[in-house]
């Protein structure tokens, strides 16, 4: 739960910098990223460099980032470990394993920046504004949404289930009874859902989750996105 | 808060005969007629299952039985239903499932964003419904983690903030311990809109509204003045309802 609820309040640069800027920013880095190969450790360290700066102007703290980026990295990098197994290089596999360790970490490392310094919904409206269709990102929002209402059920299912088992500590229940946990959980989720809908279209919603406040890049917005790019375009060209 | 705009000719909310059957066959309202006049407070009572959620949800069109539905002067039909949902606001029984965002702030703005008003205008929006129902100050928090007291009332500022001339509340007091319950009351009791409360909180019904609607499987089975009705220990033994404690003659309690 606490690694899905990501964003921290803060008031830090890096916290007020139009959503759409920090998008662009985290995503240049991650594809700029993306293409370091053994052969351009400069590269590498551009991209480091600039992380870094986005982690001191975010204000962010070391325990925290490295925490959260060992959550998300398996994710980013069991697909990207397979790779040198695949391929037949000069390099020995494991500088290359090395490498990509290296890389998806970073890579991580710029995801959870993002995460952590802006909201959900604003990155979410951040996307349709760069051109993202608002119904994927509605749809992202609900999914985003759902998976706490999906979590709430879960944990007021289980504290149901001990209360009236009354074996505490059992975390893996019998397959017998975690089937029909499963089955329950589907229905009660359907309902839960079709009433927060019901909520929501007496509200007038109409299928589109409506804009928030357009924000105007500032001045300091421009300056980031102009800095981070100068420096991916370096780290490309060097 | 708006003031009403109300033809004096059509009632603010009329049923007709309304009828309505659930895909599983359970006749939840079968043949309910009521008036409600503009700027009345009723008290919808009923033992669970009675079919106050019901009728309710028929008043803003989430369902559709058989029967004249006529609200905030407009019948309730699909053409009608974006100018009805804007007039009428429905506050559900499960806070949790009306805050729906994170952020306290985009849920009370959420209502307001949809009818398309200007950042600023829906800034001032949130803030009145906020301080309405004193949570000034809760624009960050986490929605899931206020108390339930707190989230009843974040749940009606959601709706507030549409600035309904016509509030529908749907068993608003219940899971609220005593003080909290008080704080919703006085709450409530400020609003000079509309209300039909759905509730079989007696005492609740008792200090809010003047008028009695008592709804027994999906039946009017008496509409009149709480007082009388309530202090009915017979009337209220039938129902499944209790004569409230403040209107208990000393022998009985
Ligand atoms: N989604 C549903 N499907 C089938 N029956 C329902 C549904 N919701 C409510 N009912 C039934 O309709 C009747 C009225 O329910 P409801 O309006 O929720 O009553 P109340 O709000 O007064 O407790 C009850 O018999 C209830 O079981
Ligand atoms: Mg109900």
């Amino acid at each position: 739960m606490s690694c899905l609820e990501s964003y921290r309040e803060g008031h830090s640069f890096l916290h007020h910098r139009d959503a759409r800027v920090k998008l662009l920013v985290s995503l240049a880095l991650v594809a700029c990223l993306s293409t370091v190969g053994v052969q351009h450790p400069s590269r590498l360290a551009i991209c480091a460099a600039l992380l870094g700066v986005l982690l001191l102007l975010g204000r962010l703290s070391p325990g925290l980032v490295v925490r959260r980026s060992l959550i998300v990295l398996p994710f980013l990098l069991l697909p990207a470990l397979s790779m040198p197994f695949l391929q037949t290089t000069a390099v020995s596999p494991w500088v290359m394993v090395a490498v990509i360790a290296v890389k998806s970490w970073l890579a991580a490392v710029a995801l959870v920046a993002l995460m952590t310094t802006t909201r959900f919904e604003d990155l979410v409206d951040g996307a349709a504004r760069l051109g993202v269709p608002r119904l994927l990102t509605t749809l992202g929002s609900f999914m985003y949404r759902y998976l706490f209402v999906l979590l709430d059920e879960v944990r007021h299912m289980n504290d149901a289930r001990l209360l009236r088992s009354g074996v505490r500590g059992a975390l893996v229940p019998g397959a017998r009874i975690a089937g029909s946990l499963v089955a329950s959980l589907f229905v009660r989720t359907y309902d839960r859902a079709e009433r927060i809908h019901n909520c929501m279209v007496v509200r007038g919603f109409a299928g589109t989750m409506a804009p928030i406040a357009p924000q105007r890049c500032s001045a300091a917005d421009w300056a980031l996105l102009a800095l981070a790019l100068v420096a991916m375009l370096g780290a490309v060209l060097v | 808060m708006r003031e009403s705009v109300v033809e004096q000719t059509a009632p603010h909310i009329g049923l007709h005969q309304l009828r309505f059957q659930y895909g599983d066959g359970t006749l939840a309202l079968q043949g309910i007629s009521l008036t409600v006049n503009a700027g009345e407070s009723v008290a919808l009572v009923g033992p669970n299952g009675s079919g106050k959620s019901t009728l309710l949800m028929h008043l803003v069109g989430l369902l559709q039985g058989q029967g004249e539905i006529v609200v905030a002067g407009l019948p309730v039909v699909k053409t009608h239903l974006p100018e009805i949902r804007r007039r009428v606001g429905l506050v559900f029984q499960h806070p949790d499932d009306q805050l729906f965002l994170l952020r306290l702030y985009d849920d009370v703005a959420f209502g307001p964003r949809n009818q398309g008003l200007a950042p600023d205008d829906v800034h001032a929006r949130v803030t009145e419904a906020l301080a309405r129902v004193r949570l000034d100050g809760y624009v960050d928090r986490v929605a899931h983690h206020l108390s339930t007291g707190e989230k009843k009332r974040a749940a009606l500022a959601t709706v507030l903030a549409m600035q309904p001339e016509i509030l529908l509340l749907d068993e608003p007091s219940s899971n609220l311990d005593p003080r909290s319950r008080r704080d919703l009351q006085r709450i409530l009791a400020e609003l000079p809109v509309t209300k039909i409360i759905a509730t079989h909180d007696m005492e609740f019904a008792l200090a809010l509204c003047n008028r009695a609607v008592i709804l027994d499987a999906g039946q009017v089975v008496a509409d009149g003045p709480c007082r009388a009705l309530f202090a009915d220990a017979d009337l209220m033994e039938r129902h499944g309802l209790e004569v409230p404690a403040s209107l208990c003659a000393p022998a009985c309690c």
